[in-house]
């Protein structure tokens, strides 16, 4: 019955040798701002943003999603379009990282912590209808466009490694040889803080002939649909995960600089 | 407008005609008719041609009292509803039968979620409905039952120009006129959405301006009766009692406080047993 802890033990010697041997002393290492990290995230927003305006392909993939998710909106909801997306012109800025101990791991797990700050403006417009149902479907219908926008984000952002089985997704997978491959290694983990800050500027505009401008209701419903869908799926407890790849040199993976 | 009304639908659908006049025919059933008059009844409904105008003028949260409704409603439909307290309540709710999470969870049902919604409109209707009544109408001049003669009235002419509210909570509509454009009541106000606006707070629907503005009825009776007085000065009475309890029948059955509830929650129970 000691096995678990002979187990707990090692793995924390383990986090504690290699705090040793980078230099890093949990309680007394000063946070460290992430300039060179931010450089390299926004190169590759930079070229998200080129791709995401090659051919509208944004506003396509987005108009697809919704068409096939459309089930799920209220019934007084027609089907949303899509018709106008701004991805910002700033970048997020990171700073402030320190590495701790994971709270409640009993001293088992490392993670970094990490402030994150956008200033910036990243927009979307839909047009769609309120459908009055009654008698018979869409008896009348009400446009309504909207246009919402993010300009600003402040979050504290947690980062750490964790093994498939730490969050138990291998249970089902174990007779499937590939799939067992698929979860061997670490999963780069991140989840924001609640107390997070999203500030939005919603517009609207309701009404077919007479319109209805700016009505806090219409604002109120719309974001409050987006700060569901970012807290159910990226605000903690919840967390999301992605598979870190081989990093081991390969031939296949190897480039010489053109001269 | 502010709504796109899809009246060309709406008009020609033969079981919304059906329930209006069905409905209409019970509210006339239970008139206290005066006695020269027999078998009033609808014999037809036509929703004319030309739909209302909508124009929104406000959209919000939906006012307390469509809550209210739908919890007063559930506590009379299930008795052991967790408004009772004390050893009555936990004796129910720990009987082996039932789940002690079940009744607590129907309260939730009507909790309020972030897509409820209410809009206030203003509703113009100056369209072309019309309603062809029958009824038979015995002359007691100059001896009693001298006469039965069959008569024809048409309503028509209807014109409204109202506040209304339509609220959307628990997958039920709530429609509701508040009172006409014109009652002082909402001159120069802000229409704050809560129970202490007086539009809401003013349950005296008879202070208020009617809501039917103008309404024309006609009788028609044979040839032979038109030059008769007595028969001309009962039609003149009936036409007038007729008028005075169809604007009766609207303001309680659609005027606020009352108004029309729309459950959808069966319906779209049918709708997951076709899929």
């Amino acid at each position: 019955s000691n096995v678990p802890d002979d187990v707990e033990n090692e793995r924390y010697r383990q986090l504690i040798n290699i705090l040793e041997k980078t230099s890093y002393n949990v309680e007394t290492h000063a946070a460290e701002s992430l300039d060179w990290f931010n450089v390299l995230v926004a190169q590759i927003l930079q070229q998200f943003r080129e791709e995401a305006w090659q051919k509208n392909k944004i506003v396509h993939s987005l108009n697809d999603f919704i068409e096939k998710r459309s089930n799920e909106l209220p019934r007084y909801l027609d089907i949303i379009k899509v018709t106008e997306i701004d991805t910002g012109e700033g970048f997020p800025i990171f700073s402030n990282c320190r590495i701790g101990y994971s709270p409640n791991s009993n001293k088992q797990k490392l993670e970094a912590r990490i402030d994150i700050d956008v200033n910036d403006r990243i927009a979307l417009g839909v047009k769609t209808q309120l459908l009055l149902n009654y008698p018979k479907f869409a008896s009348a219908a009400l446009p309504l466009n909207v246009t919402v926008a993010i300009v600003r984000f402040k979050g504290c952002l947690t980062v750490s490694l964790a093994t498939a089985e730490e969050f138990g997704i291998t249970s089902n997978l174990e007779n499937d040889q590939e799939d067992s491959d698929e979860n061997k290694g670490y999963f780069l983990v991140f989840s924001f803080s609640p107390d997070y800050i999203m500030e939005f500027e919603t517009g609207s505009l309701v009404g077919a002939r007479s319109k209805l401008e700016n009505i806090p209701k219409v604002a109120g419903l719309i974001e409050s649909y987006i700060q569901n869908w970012f807290i159910e799926r990226c605000v903690e407890p919840r967390f999301q995960f992605i598979k870190l790849p081989s990093i081991w040199p390969r031939s296949k993976n190897t480039g010489q600089e053109i001269t | 407008m502010s709504l796109d009304i899809n009246w060309e639908e709406i008009k020609d659908d033969p079981n919304l005609v059906i329930s209006i006049k069905e409905s209409l025919n019970d509210f006339i059933e239970s008139i206290h008719l005066p006695s020269y008059v027999n078998n009033l009844q609808i014999k037809h409904l036509n929703l004319g041609e030309t739909g209302p105008n909508i124009i929104l003028r406000q959209i919000t949260d939906p006012l307390e009292d469509f809550y209210k409704a739908i919890r007063d409603e559930q506590d009379v439909g299930n008795p052991g509803h967790p408004s009772l307290t004390g050893s009555a309540y936990q004796q129910q709710t720990l009987s082996p039968i039932e789940d002690p999470n079940k009744q607590p969870s129907t309260r939730e049902d009507v909790a309020k979620a972030v897509h409820d919604i209410q809009c206030l409109a203003e509703l113009e209707y100056v369209g072309d409905l019309s309603l062809t009544l029958t009824a038979s109408l015995t002359l007691n001049y100059p001896s009693t039952n001298f006469v039965t003669l069959p008569i024809k009235l048409k309503i028509s002419g209807i014109q409204i120009h109202s506040l209304c509210l339509l609220a959307y909570l628990s997958n039920q509509l709530f429609v509701s006129i508040l009172c006409d454009i014109n009652d002082p009541i909402i001159d120069n106000r802000e229409f704050s959405n809560d129970s202490f606006n007086p539009i809401f707070a003013n349950k005296n629907s008879l202070e208020r301006i009617s809501i039917i503005r103008n309404m024309k009825i006609e009788t028609e009776i044979g040839q032979e009766y038109q030059g008769e007085g007595s028969v001309l000065k009962s039609i003149g009475q009936l036409e007038e009692l007729l008028l005075e309890k169809l604007k009766t029948f609207l303001r309680n059955e659609l005027a606020w406080p009352n108004w029309l509830n729309l459950d959808f929650n069966d319906e779209s129970d049918l709708e997951e047993d076709h899929h």
